[in-house]
C-alpha cells in the first residue's frame, strides 16, 4: 500500500490530483501524525499570510512614476534571424530531393546522354582514324531511356 | 505546459503599443501579491517601496518580455533579483557603517541584541525565520503565501516542479524550527 502521509504536503498546498486529495482527506481523517502536522502546517503558513500580507494601494504611487513615452519595441538584432539560415538551406535540399526522386529534373538521364554521346563521338574519330571498328552503343542509350523495350 | 492565457498579455501588448495606462491594469493586478512578496523576501523591511520599484523595473524593461513564460513570472523574476540586491546592499552598509563608528561606539553596538544573518536589525520573530532562510528558499516560500502553485514558482525558480517540492520541505522545516514557540500548543505535536 501507497505511503499517504509522505504527500501530505502536496494536499496541504492543493497540488494532488483530485482523486489523491480525496484519498488523503480521508487518510488524514484516520492518521493521528499526519492531522497533527497538518494542522502545525496551516498554523505557521496563516500566521506567515497575516505577518507578510500586504493590501496597501500603490497603484497611485506607482503611475505617477510611469512616464508618459511607452517602452519602445526593439528594432530586433541582426542575429535574431540566424536559425532562418539553416532552415531555408534544409529546406532546398528536401525540394531537390523531391524533385529528383520524382523525376521533374531529369539530372541523370541528360548526363548520362552527354557522356555516352561524348564518348560516341570520341570512338568514331578513333574508328574514322585508325580504322577500328566503332563500338555499338545505340543498344545502350535505348536501354536507359526506353527501359530495355527496344 | 501553460495551457491557459496570459491575463496579462493584452495589457503588455496595448503598453507596448504606447498606451501607457494600460499598465495601470498589471499594477492593479499585482500590486498585492508583489508587495506581499517584497516583504517577504525583504523579512519585513519596505515591501511596499520595493515593489514600486520593481513596477518601474518592469515598466523600462518591457519590451525585452518576450512571452515565453507568463508575465507575472517574468515580473516576480525581477522582484526576486531587486530584493536579493536590495538585501545585499543593506548587509554591506550595515557593515561599513560599524567600520565606521568610534571604538566606543563599535563596542557599544557590538553589545547589542543579536542581528539577524542579513545583518538586519532584530526583527519580529515571523520576519526573523524568514530572515534565516537561504534566499532560495525563501524565495519559494514568499511565492507560496502568494498563492503560486508548484508550477508557477518553478517556473519563477527556474527549476524542477519536483524540484519546487524538495526545497519547499526543506524550507518549512527550517521556518518550523524557529517558529515552534509561537505555535498554538494544541497544533504542536
Amino acid at each position: 500500500m501507497r505511503n499517504l502521509c509522505k504527500d501530505l504536503e502536496a494536499y496541504h498546498d492543493g497540488e494532488l490530483p483530485p482523486a489523491d486529495q480525496r484519498h488523503m482527506r480521508e487518510h488524514v481523517k484516520n492518521c493521528p501524525a499526519c492531522a497533527a502536522e497538518l494542522a502545525e502546517l496551516r498554523a505557521m503558513e496563516s500566521m506567515l499570510t497575516a505577518r507578510f500580507k500586504d493590501d496597501r494601494d500603490i497603484s497611485a504611487a506607482v503611475l505617477s512614476r510611469i512616464p508618459k513615452t511607452a517602452p519602445q519595441r526593439p528594432a530586433g538584432y541582426f542575429w535574431q534571424g540566424w536559425w532562418k539560415v539553416p532552415a531555408m538551406a534544409l529546406a532546398s535540399c528536401a525540394l531537390t530531393l523531391v524533385l529528383l526522386e520524382s523525376g521533374l529534373i531529369p539530372y541523370n538521364s541528360y548526363m548520362l546522354t552527354a557522356a555516352i554521346t561524348g564518348q560516341r563521338e570520341a570512338l568514331k574519330l578513333t574508328g574514322f582514324l585508325f580504322g577500328k571498328p566503332q563500338v555499338e552503343d545505340d543498344k545502350l542509350l535505348a536501354l536507359l531511356f526506353d527501359g530495355g523495350e527496344k | 505546459m501553460r495551457a491557459r492565457q496570459d491575463p496579462d498579455k493584452h495589457a503588455v501588448e496595448g503598453t507596448l503599443d504606447g498606451d501607457t495606462e494600460m499598465f495601470a491594469h498589471i499594477v492593479l493586478r499585482h500590486q498585492r501579491g508583489l508587495s506581499g512578496f517584497c516583504g517577504a523576501m525583504l523579512c519585513g523591511e519596505g515591501g511596499e517601496d520595493a515593489a514600486q520599484e520593481v513596477f518601474l523595473k518592469a515598466f523600462q524593461a518591457l519590451h525585452e518580455f518576450r512571452g515565453d513564460s507568463a508575465f507575472s513570472s517574468w515580473l516576480y523574476r525581477i522582484a526576486f533579483n531587486h530584493c536579493s540586491n536590495l538585501k545585499k546592499s543593506l548587509a554591506r552598509r550595515r557593515t561599513c557603517s560599524l567600520e565606521d563608528l568610534s571604538p566606543q561606539a563599535r563596542e557599544k553596538a557590538m553589545a547589542a541584541p543579536a542581528a539577524t544573518p542579513d545583518g538586519a536589525p532584530e526583527l519580529d520573530a515571523l520576519a526573523a525565520a524568514m530572515a534565516r532562510l537561504p534566499a532560495n528558499y525563501r524565495l519559494l516560500i514568499a511565492l507560496h503565501l502568494q498563492g503560486k502553485d508548484y508550477a508557477e514558482i518553478a517556473e519563477v525558480a527556474g527549476i524542477s516542479v519536483e524540484g519546487v517540492r524538495g526545497r519547499l520541505r526543506r524550507a518549512r522545516l527550517i521556518l518550523r524550527r524557529g517558529l515552534h514557540r509561537l505555535l498554538p500548543n494544541e497544533v504542536i505535536k
